[in-house]
């Protein structure tokens, strides 16, 4: 294995070698600009889904209908086994938004109010502004300014980094790439030191590209993917992930920060509202994220779908319904597998995308 | 002590609900546009357009109070709705999809107006039955924030209720005009001082008042907030409950003990559970959710932005750090012996946090708590037993009998 794929593999081993560096600065949600963090001088990372057979810690502070990467990240948060600077928090659902209260007395933590809806000119104010915000909070509580000669460095260096995954589910949707790597890529990708990532994602990748060819094309929809092998299990069931709509793929990898604004925290507040793919969490204009869902899983020539969704996560349980009927008209049967605090599917789970996949086939 | 009897103005309640649905009705039948709006939702801007609002929360509630709950929410798992969505959003999503309803038929809205205030759940339900019933979705976005709003915050939240207001004004062929909404925020403002006096009387002792009474008398202050009518009850009732209170009449007889409520009501066990109190001497004194609109602070004289303000500074669009405040002023001031968190499977923005909640609250104010765990709405995931078993130690606790 390489460095990607150990890093994506054992995140908290990878996170625990650059809190060695430095103190970490941990974002709870892709919506966190990295960047900022960078710029404080923290070992920035967004926190992916951690193993979670137990988060005693977080279960004496959260009910059961909470979802297990809430769970883990505040499991995570509490054991204080790595030197955690600040942790960074971004609006979103429900449960993150809680969240937010529930650790506040026992972690520094910075708050981003980025709009829900986000459409429209007030809401791009309400990001510029929100950013700004949590910059001073993060200030206050670190006792320091961001460097912003670091802002600008982090900010190309960040925009190279999700340049690269995005590419690597490029590559996937071409056949040129397995998708297992690409989600390797994806993980690795928030945990690793944006050059170390970089360096790492520049070699070839070890074995050859699996052609998806003779399995069933798939699309996979969901919140964070809770382990590679999450993908190897849907893969070992037959079919070929060839497009990606989760917030650990593609949609954590979508900002885009224009290169050319006057104003770099402008431009950053900016891509974070109409510079991204968003998923169910923000209110966008009529049937806007279905649709663009359907017209890309016709374009990638998707056979399936499966939908890896964690249980109590309320934002891709309630559009479930709406995108399989979506799916459905579009002649892509689908799948639902709901995850609770296992890090691979089942095997009931495997065998519902076996049945879909046979199905198909 | 004290000696007890029903509270007279209780009978007037029906009879103005049922005069706001047939209202309603007759409204939609003439031409006014009808507005699904959640509890949070700035129903102020409606109101000034002569839009006629209709609640699909307060909805539930009845469903649930009138034991047709499971049914309507199994309709929505059928359809695949995950059974861990909130049990309002699947009991109405079950009432306008079959047409059941405990009122005599849907009311078909024209248009739906959501404010994120009160939780996450509430777009996507109203995007549901936006879809459903193919009318435009008007949303107030509210950041949500553990400190107090930022002037960031009230402006874009400013700037959107300029949007929804025109859009509804449009919508009800009429033209947006802002001193049309002082009126309506006037009373709005009057009605809301006056639950607020009508929910302090439950500090005297005995409470002549309790939670599970404001629970049922807070149908006006969410549906008809701004009206002559709700004002009218609510100061009616004000001048009795203060004349109860004089008089020393309680509303729980022999009161041994005090507590405080947090969450929503558990409605299919609304009765058992107030009898349970009862029985054992406990007054609910004070609950942050029908508080929470004695907590909304209108402001006449700049609508919008008074408007803007109130509606992010809502209390379930605060944190833990805001509740605890909240509950240990609730504690303090009713003189509370207790309280009751309710975990409500239902609510993860009310509920998530309790727990430290329930840490603090003690640590500040000494007085003991207890979480309970339940569902404001569906039946299946309700067991009186259970809600029992926890409060019996805990009303002995507190100095009551159980």
């Amino acid at each position: 294995m390489d460095s990607l794929a150990i890093a994506a593999r054992d995140p908290v081993a990878a996170l625990a070698e650059r809190g060695r560096r430095g103190p970490l600065g941990i974002a709870f949600s892709s919506s966190v600009p990295l960047e900022v963090l960078d710029a404080f001088g923290l070992e920035a990372a967004w926190l992916p889904v951690l193993p979670a057979d137990s988060t005693p810690r977080a279960d004496g502070l959260m009910q059961s209908f909470t979802c297990t990467y809430t769970r883990a990240a505040a499991d995570f948060a509490l054991a204080a086994s790595l030197p955690v600077g600040l942790v960074a928090h971004a609006s979103g659902c429900d449960a993150q938004t809680a969240l937010q209260g529930i650790l506040l007395g026992s972690l520094p933590m910075a708050s981003l109010k980025l709009p829900i809806a986000v459409a429209g000119p007030s809401a791009t104010r309400q990001a510029r502004g929100a950013l700004r915000e949590m910059i001073a909070a993060a200030a206050a509580l670190l006792g320091r300014d961001p460097d912003t000669a670091v802002l600008s460095e982090a900010c190309a260096l960040r925009g190279k980094v999700r340049a690269r995954v995005t590419e690597a589910f490029g590559e996937v949707a071409a056949g040129r790439m397995p998708a297992v790597r690409a989600y390797e890529t994806a993980l690795a990708a928030q945990v690793l030191a944006p050059a170390a990532f970089l360096d790492a994602a520049a070699a070839p990748a070890p074995g050859p590209a699996t052609s998806p060819e003779g399995r069933v094309r798939v699309l996979l929809s969901g919140a964070h993917v809770p382990s590679v092998r999450a993908i190897e299990g849907i893969e070992s069931a037959g079919a070929a992930v060839v497009l990606d709509d989760t917030e650990t793929g593609t949609r954590g990898a979508s900002r885009r920060v224009r290169a050319d604004a006057p104003d770099i925290l402008d431009a950053i507040a900016d891509s974070l509202v109409d510079g991204m793919v968003h998923g169910p969490v923000r209110v966008l204009p009529g049937r806007g994220r279905i649709d663009r869902l359907i017209e890309n899983a016709s374009d990638a020539g998707v056979g399936a779908a499966v939908l890896l969704h964690h249980r109590c996560c309320d934002p891709h349980a309630f559009e479930a319904p709406a995108l399989t009927d979506a799916l459905r008209e579009a002649e892509i049967p689908s799948v639902l597998i709901e995850i609770d605090r296992d890090s691979s599917l089942s095997a009931r789970d495997l065998a519902r995308v076996q049945a879909l996949v046979e199905s198909i086939a | 002590m004290g000696s007890s009897r029903p509270i007279e103005t209780t009978k007037r309640l029906p009879r103005l609900i049922r005069n706001q649905v047939i209202w309603s009705r007759i409204a939609k039948r003439i031409g006014r546009p009808v507005a699904w709006c959640t509890s949070g939702g700035p129903v102020e801007l409606l109101l000034a357009s002569g839009i006629v609002p209709f609640y699909p929360e307060n909805h539930a509630a009845i469903c649930s109070a009138r034991g047709i709950a499971q049914g309507l929410a199994e309709k929505a798992e059928e359809d695949r709705f995950s059974h861990d969505l909130c049990s309002y959003f699947r009991i109405d999503y079950g009432s306008f999809t079959t047409g059941r309803t405990p009122l005599g038929g849907v009311l078909a809205p024209d248009l739906v107006l959501v404010s994120n205030n009160i939780c996450g759940t509430v777009q996507n339900w109203f995007r549901v039955a936006a879809d459903h019933f193919d009318v435009p979705f008007l949303f107030l976005d509210t950041p949500f924030s553990e400190e107090p709003c930022t002037e960031n915050d009230v402006a874009y939240a400013r700037d959107q209720l300029v949007h929804i207001a025109r859009e509804s004004a449009r919508i009800a062929g009429r033209t947006f005009d802002e001193k049309r909404l002082v009126p309506w925020v006037e009373r709005a403002r009057d009605t809301v001082e006056t639950w607020k006096e009508v929910m302090k009387t439950a500090s005297a002792k005995p409470a002549p008042f309790t939670s599970f009474d404001a629970f049922v008398h807070m149908a006006p202050i969410v549906s008809m907030r701004g009206t002559r009518r709700a004002l009218a009850y609510y100061r009616r009732l004000l001048a009795e409950l203060r004349g109860r209170a004089k008089a020393g009449i309680a509303a729980v007889p022999n009161e041994r003990a005090r507590a405080v409520w947090d969450n929503i009501a558990i409605w299919p066990a609304h009765r058992e559970l107030k009898k349970t109190f009862r029985d054992a001497g406990v007054a609910l004194v004070a609950d942050t959710y029908t508080g929470a609109w004695g907590g909304v602070r209108l402001d006449p004289t700049d609508p919008l932005t008074g408007l803007a303000r109130a509606y992010c500074d809502v209390l379930l669009n605060h944190g833990v750090k805001r509740r605890t405040q909240e509950l240990t002023g609730l504690v303090r001031e009713y003189s509370a012996d207790g309280f009751i968190l309710h975990s409500n499977r239902s609510c993860k923005r009310y509920s998530l946090g309790q727990y430290a909640v329930r840490n603090t609250l003690s640590e500040a104010t000494g007085v003991p708590g207890v979480i309970v765990e339940a569902d404001m709405a569906d039946p299946r995931s309700v067991s009186i037993d259970s809600i029992r078993q926890r409060l019996t130690p805990f009303f002995e606790m507190i100095g009551a009998h159980s």
